[in-house]
């Protein structure tokens, strides 16, 4: 029993470990951006921004989201102008995230210079996501590891002060189309 | 013969004479003042009570208390400010993932070419 649990502990951080991305590829764009933001939480410290949650109006899932969460990274940058960087200064990321069978790519969006990627790590133990956002003169990373219920970082966010709504369904729980309407319009005529 | 005069006067000379009237209040009047010990402070009765003192003792175990408050505090401090540090970092980093997540959606909405897998 023991052996079982200690080993489940070492699966669960092992992949939490392998989830967290290494994003210091993008250090050399701190020099040429304006404005620049680098967040990188470990458990310790979003154990820390729990402490101070209290009981009751949703602190109670709140801290416990953030026992469950281990990483949570978020590289942005703002630039003067057009051109500062480059969408190859995404690969080293986009390599560790094709090199790990866990990491699936769930969307993929260009429009006109912008493009948004959005990956997904599901596992018994554990989840992540990675969100790239590229855009003119500005650039975005966000890996989030932990929970295995991602969903449940709305409830976070909103204790935060902002209002997470992905509306994006989970790649395994897409929902059930709606039953057609022309079957009820038949059963009235008849 | 000189040896007797010699003799005779010095047993004048050291013969004992008994002093004039009042000679021992002189005396007495002319010695300084006794001077008086004043009972300490409390603090002074306690810290040589016995005729230790215990003064530089209680000085130490007070500068050893001072510094393991101020310890104490200066940790409490840090820790306050580490927590503060976490809590700002944890709602910028959820807010700039909501914004980008929205940006997202609107833009899936728009762009019907969007590819979700």
């Amino acid at each position: 029993m023991k052996t079982a649990l200690v080993l489940g502990i070492l699966i669960g951080v092992s992949q939490a470990w392998a989830q967290k991305l290494d994003l210091s590829s993008l250090d050399k764009l701190d020099a040429r951006a304006k404005d620049r933001t680098n967040i990188n939480m470990n458990g310790d410290t979003l154990g820390l921004a729990g402490s101070v949650l209290q009981d009751g109006k949703g602190g109670e899932s709140a801290k416990k989201l953030l026992k469950e969460m281990q990483v949570m990274q978020v590289r942005s940058f703002e630039f003067d102008k057009k051109g500062s960087y480059d969408l190859k200064d995404l690969e080293p990321i986009r390599k560790q995230l094709t090199g790990n069978p866990g990491w699936s790519k769930f969307l993929d969006v260009k429009e006109d210079d912008e493009t948004t990627e959005m990956w997904f790590f599901r596992s018994e133990n554990a989840g992540g996501m990675v969100i790239m956002a590229a855009e003119a003169t500005e650039l975005t990373v966000v890996n989030i590891v932990g929970p295995k219920d991602l969903s449940s970082l709305n409830k976070l966010a909103t204790l935060a002060g902002a209002n997470i709504h992905t509306g994006f369904p989970a790649p395994e729980e897409k929902k059930k189309p709606a039953p057609a309407k022309r079957d009820e319009e038949e059963e009235n005529e008849n | 013969m000189n040896d007797d005069k010699l003799i005779e006067t010095l047993s004048t000379a050291l013969r004992r004479r008994e002093p004039r009237d009042g000679f021992a209040d002189r005396v007495m009047a002319r010695l300084p003042e006794q001077v008086q010990v004043q009972p300490g402070s409390w603090w002074q009765r306690f810290a040589f009570v016995g005729g230790t003192a215990w003064a530089p003792a209680m000085a130490v175990l007070l500068v050893a208390m001072l510094v393991t408050s101020l310890m104490g505090y200066r940790r409490a401090q840090d820790h306050k400010t580490k927590v503060e540090r976490a809590r700002t970092e944890l709602a910028i980093a959820l807010q700039i993932t909501t914004a980008k997540l929205e940006a997202t959606k609107l833009r899936l909405i728009r762009n019907k070419g969007a590819r979700v897998l």
